[in-house]
């Protein structure tokens, strides 16, 4: 190397050393800048949140479809026994991996629904309330009805050949209609549903309007029921007085006041559960009432 | 004489010569760099900025309506889910206020000390309390006392 050289060298490593600092200062300025504009929104933490919620509450609507069974009796006790196991269950599974904690309870004051029962056998199916309005044959069990649990009757005696006793759901635009009658050609009796017969026999009569199906005597058949017809429905039922037997009907709607009286009394029932759900998770704490869609299928 | 022949003298001008050239093209080149990499920088740092504001701004109003369509109205309590925002942007600290209006939820993101701001609309059912907090960590809550959504200090 010659000493005409070393110009050239300090200039190219002058040149050098600018670059090395130049890239390095861009270099830092550009990761700064990326960890400036790095942010983690809660959008996705909320949308487990939901996802979390809609799952228990599938769960909590089976649930309450296993627990209520075909059983009306003691459902309140039986259902507050399973949200309790279902709680541990999930807290055992789900909070160990994910940390969620559920605390449900059912919440007997927020359900919605009623239910009247009549349980006397040799009562009419008229009004329960002597002194309400109009006809007391010619009443209005409930309406503006959303949806129906439970509406089944016995009837031990039939009669009236003419005007027979009839029970309408109707939501305005369409109805279903069943009558229970004696036969007019021997001595048993009929269930017709818009105008066919659907059970014939000698005895007793069961009507199930939910599950769509009738008994007589020992003879049992199906029916198309009022769910093809849209809610929200009234329950009607016309001739009260010719025929006498058992009543249960539990639904959310309204049941007029002046319809009822001593021993048929409208009583409270969870049609419609109202369960109490506290979650505590890593990114939230909080409670919510949720009205649990039993899901009868 | 020794003046005159110091003069006429010209044994080691070259070397110098170099150096000095060597060290003045050096500076001038250096200069330049510096002097158009912060330019750069300036513009790149003012178009980032507005980004990140723009970007702190769309994700407050997202976790908002994530939150308007938690299902509000049956919460029994407060609840606030906690997120991550930078506490500050090209070095400089930021507020997020948030303001109801008639027709839509206003998110302004401002950072005043780079006179720079960023504006996010979004529809809502559920109200949105007025709320103003500074850069960091935030939560977007729903307020069961008073019946409306907000932004706090996470």
């Amino acid at each position: 190397m010659v000493a005409s050289e070393r110009g050239q060298l300090l200039l190219i490593g002058g040149i050098a050393v600018a670059i090395v600092v130049f890239s390095t200062v861009l270099f830092a300025h550009s990761l700064a800048v990326t960890d400036g504009i790095t942010t983690t929104g809660s959008a996705d933490t909320i949308e487990r949140s939901a996802d979390r919620e809609a799952s228990v509450e599938r769960d909590l609507g089976r649930l309450a479809a296993e627990t209520r069974g075909d059983d009306l009796d003691g459902f309140e006790e039986r259902y507050e026994h399973a949200l309790r196991n279902y709680t541990r269950t999930h807290n055992r599974v789900v909070a160990t991996s994910g940390g969620a904690y559920l605390n449900a309870t059912l919440n007997e004051t927020a359900s919605r629904g009623t239910e009247v029962n009549q349980t006397d056998t040799s009562s009419k199916f008229h009004r329960p309330n002597p002194s309400g309005p109009g006809n007391r044959n010619n009443w209005t069990v409930a309406s503006n009805v959303s949806h129906i649990a439970v509406f089944n009757l016995t009837a031990d005696v039939v009669g009236g050949s003419t005007n027979a006793f009839t029970v309408i759901v109707g939501n305005g635009s369409g109805e279903l209609t069943l009558v229970i009658e004696p036969n007019t050609g021997d001595s048993g009796n009929n269930v017709t549903v818009d105008g066919t017969i659907q059970c014939h026999g000698n005895g007793t009569v069961h009507v199930d309007f939910v599950t769509g199906s009738c008994t007589v005597g020992s003879n049992s058949s199906s029916f198309n029921t009022y769910h093809n017809l849209t809610p929200p429905y009234s329950v009607e039922i016309e001739n009260g007085n010719k025929a006498e037997g058992r009543y249960r009907f539990a639904a959310v709607g309204a049941f007029p006041a002046s319809n009822y009286a001593s021993p048929v009394t409208r009583t409270n029932y969870p049609v419609v559960p109202a369960v109490d759900t506290t979650y505590d998770t890593p990114s939230a704490s909080y409670n919510r009432t949720v009205l649990v869609e039993v899901d009868d299928g | 004489m020794t003046f005159d022949r110091f003069l006429s003298d010209s044994r080691g001008v070259s070397p110098a010569v170099t150096q000095a050239l060597t060290i003045g093209i050096t500076s001038l080149l250096v200069t330049g760099l510096l002097i158009g990499g912060s330019q750069m920088v300036d513009s790149q740092r003012e178009r980032v900025t507005e980004e990140a504001l723009e970007n702190v701004g769309d994700s407050i109003a997202r976790d908002l309506v994530r939150l308007d369509a938690f299902d509000t109205e049956s919460l029994g309590s407060t609840v606030s889910f906690r997120a991550m925002y930078p506490e500050r942007i090209a070095d400089q600290s930021y507020n997020v206020e948030v303001s109801p209006d008639t027709s839509r939820t206003r998110v302004y993101v401002n950072a005043s000390g780079l006179d720079r701001y960023a504006v996010v609309q979004f529809r809502n059912e559920t109200s949105v309390c007025p709320s103003v907090v500074s850069s960091g960590p935030l939560a977007v809550s729903y307020n069961a006392t008073a019946d409306c959504m907000e932004v706090t200090r996470g």
